[in-house]
């Protein structure tokens, strides 16, 4: 083989200039960025945009010092120039670029409040030991939301600034108020025709009630079926208790019916991890790989309502919901690795705000937090709560997040009112304590809910929180991952790619 | 800096010629979690730092004495970063967030070319 020399005019058509055009060691200037040591004896640095270098620990310390050399240091410096950690001028050339980039990865709060909580009944016929919220199985006309809330809530809805609202139903169990879903989603539409507003539609169930004329109506209005499956038949069983123990045959068959009639993609399976889940991971993926699912949800008891009333079976330590997630993770790794298609559902939303440009609808993983911005709930008795945590709350008698009625309460009172603008100075992790300097804040979110709850104010305590620490621990292990095997990377990327 | 052990103590002496205020108080808020910590200031150079064990556990001298100076040294970096890029951040956000009526359209070659794309023709 022959080899070229470079000529000139070769060297001048590469993309970047050449390194002596760059100045000589530590004159440069820093641009926003974070840093955070990693488990593997590497560290991330992560800039203001989210855009990332896992590089060998101590490299920040270097860059802050200004010991690097252009020259010695070429590859790594040419790499921090371009993805925006250091510029050769004081004010970088491409501050629009980065602005425009910023902007894009909140451009989530461009249209305001999408997701539409409706508890249209309180009523369920399962008795699950970690449900957030109370339930009862009698009393109709106490327990199902009446007609007059409905209308209003879709009065609501329909004076939100986005244009693409989705209409959720939950319960308690929702299809056993199906008469007022038909009615609710007959109305929304004809409500959404006539302003031009798109809507989708979704029904939380376990599917326990689900009869054919359900789905028939669910087809018409292209309705989405997001129901409960939390792994094999035994632990299904055990965690969501219903009298005849068939909570798990019920959701199976009722899988199969959303799926002939509504098709694969109009149904989705949610897991929830209770203290036994802890012991089964790869039963659980196992679970939903062999029923065909492209997907899994693994994620934890949220701390609400009655789900911690009962320690044993619920409150567990993050560490043990780390350790299960991680091995559960690795399966599913391994069953990419062998060429099928199947993700985890937790690490795709902050995979794709780590691998892309672009943000996330995920209501739990925002700043400025989700809660308001993106979501609120319209709950069975006309209340109205700041996200589906806070009517948790509230079942527990905790009325913080309570919004107002929508008897009474008109648009701007609920989302631009003074409880709304009191939260919001809570909602923001730039500027918490803890998450103020963190590598990972671009990547995560802050839940004032959340901290409400567990630590008893708004802002939270970073070193004791459940939501710092999870997704700390994930985070991290996502970095650990994409720089132990560049097969795991192209597989992360077909993951927020498909 | 010096440490000092003591059966379920901690304490650590930090130079604030070195540290100031703001590096030190957001490294040992870190440690809050399993020790109650406070400050106190020694003298206008130095203050101290008493960090007690509130969890179960047995102090473990030789990991803090490793991880103590490490994180008052990252938050340290930290800090150097905030104050370099702090007008870099508030014009990033500034320009992310102006309200445009109209697509702004700003000439390339102003720009400039650190990336060296116009060498490419």
């Amino acid at each position: 083989m022959i080899t070229l020399p470079v000529t000139g005019a070769e060297r001048k058509s590469r993309k970047f200039l050449d390194i002596s055009h760059y100045d000589h060691a530590g004159n440069y200037h820093l641009l926003p960025f974070r840093f955070v040591a990693l488990r593997n004896g590497r560290e991330v640095l992560v800039n203001e945009i989210g855009d990332f270098l896992i590089v060998d620990k101590g490299t920040a310390r270097r860059i802050i010092n200004r010991k690097l050399d252009p020259f010695e240091d070429s590859e790594l410096y040419a790499d921090l120039i371009a993805n925006f950690f250091i510029s050769q001028t004081r004010v970088p050339a491409l501050l629009e670029v980065i602005a425009t980039r910023y902007r894009t990865k909140k451009s989530f709060l461009d249209h305001f409040t999408a997701l539409h909580i409706f508890v249209i009944t309180l009523r369920c016929e399962h008795t699950c030991h970690y449900c957030q919220v109370s339930r009862v199985s009698e009393d109709k006309d106490t327990f199902d939301m009446g007609r007059t809330h409905i209308d209003k809530g879709i009065e609501l809805m329909m004076r939100s600034s986005n244009p693409h609202v989705t209409m959720e139903f939950q319960g308690g169990e929702a299809l056993l108020a199906f008469d007022q879903i038909m009615y609710a989603v007959q109305r929304a539409s004809a409500e959404s025709q006539k302003i031009g507003k798109q809507i989708s539609f979704v029904i939380c169930t376990n599917l326990a009630p689900l009869k054919k004329e359900m789905l028939d109506f669910c087809l018409k209005y292209k309705i989405i079926i997001s129901t409960s499956l939390d792994g094999p038949e035994f632990l299904h069983n055990k965690n969501r208790h219903k009298k005849r123990n068939d909570s798990y045959q019920l959701a199976i068959s009722g899988i199969r019916k959303c799926r002939e009639i509504l098709g694969n993609d109009a149904v989705s399976a949610l897991t929830t991890t209770s203290t036994l889940s802890l012991d089964y991971p790869h039963e659980i993926v196992g679970e939903y790989i062999n029923l065909g699912f492209n997907s899994i949800f693994l994620r934890p008891i949220s701390p609400f309502g009655f789900a911690v009333k009962n320690d044993r079976k619920n409150k567990y330590d993050t560490d043990r919901f780390l350790e299960f997630y991680k091995k559960g993770l690795d399966l599913i790794i391994e069953h990419n690795l062998n060429g099928n298609f199947f993700r985890e559902d937790y690490a795709s939303i902050i995979l794709k705000k780590i691998l892309s440009p672009f943000p996330v609808g995920y209501v739990d993983l925002q700043s400025p937090a989700g809660m308001i911005n993106n979501v609120i709930v319209f709950n069975y008795d006309g209340y109205i709560y700041a996200s589906d945590e806070a009517r948790m709350l509230a079942e527990m008698k905790d009325y913080t997040f309570q919004l107002g009625h929508l008897d009474t309460a008109g648009y701007e009172d609920i989302f631009y009112g003074e409880k709304a603008f009191s939260f919001a100075e809570s909602s923001v992790n730039e500027s918490l304590p803890g998450c103020s300097d963190c590598a990972f804040q671009t990547y995560c979110g802050s839940d004032p809910v959340l901290n409400h709850s567990t630590q008893g104010n708004l802002i939270g305590h970073r070193p004791t929180s459940v939501f710092c620490q999870k997704n700390m621990g994930i985070i991290s292990h996502l970095f650990e991952l994409i720089d132990s095997d560049e097969r795991i990377l192209k597989i992360f990327n077909n993951w927020i790619e498909n | 800096m010096k440490v000092k052990f003591d059966s379920d103590t901690v304490q650590i002496s930090i130079d604030k010629r070195i540290f100031s205020n703001k590096v030190i108080q957001k490294c040992f808020y870190w440690y809050t979690a399993d020790y109650t910590v406070d400050f106190e200031t020694v003298d206008e150079h130095f203050v101290s730092v008493t960090m007690t064990n509130k969890s179960q556990q047995e102090i473990d001298q030789v990991y803090l004495a490793q991880k103590i100076p490490q994180d008052l040294n990252d938050f340290l970096l930290r800090d150097i970063v905030q104050e370099e890029t702090r007008d870099i951040r508030a014009l990033i956000v500034a320009k992310a967030f102006a309200n445009f009526e109209q697509e702004e359209d700003f000439p390339l070659e102003q720009i400039g070319d650190s990336l060296g794309f116009n060498t490419i023709s």
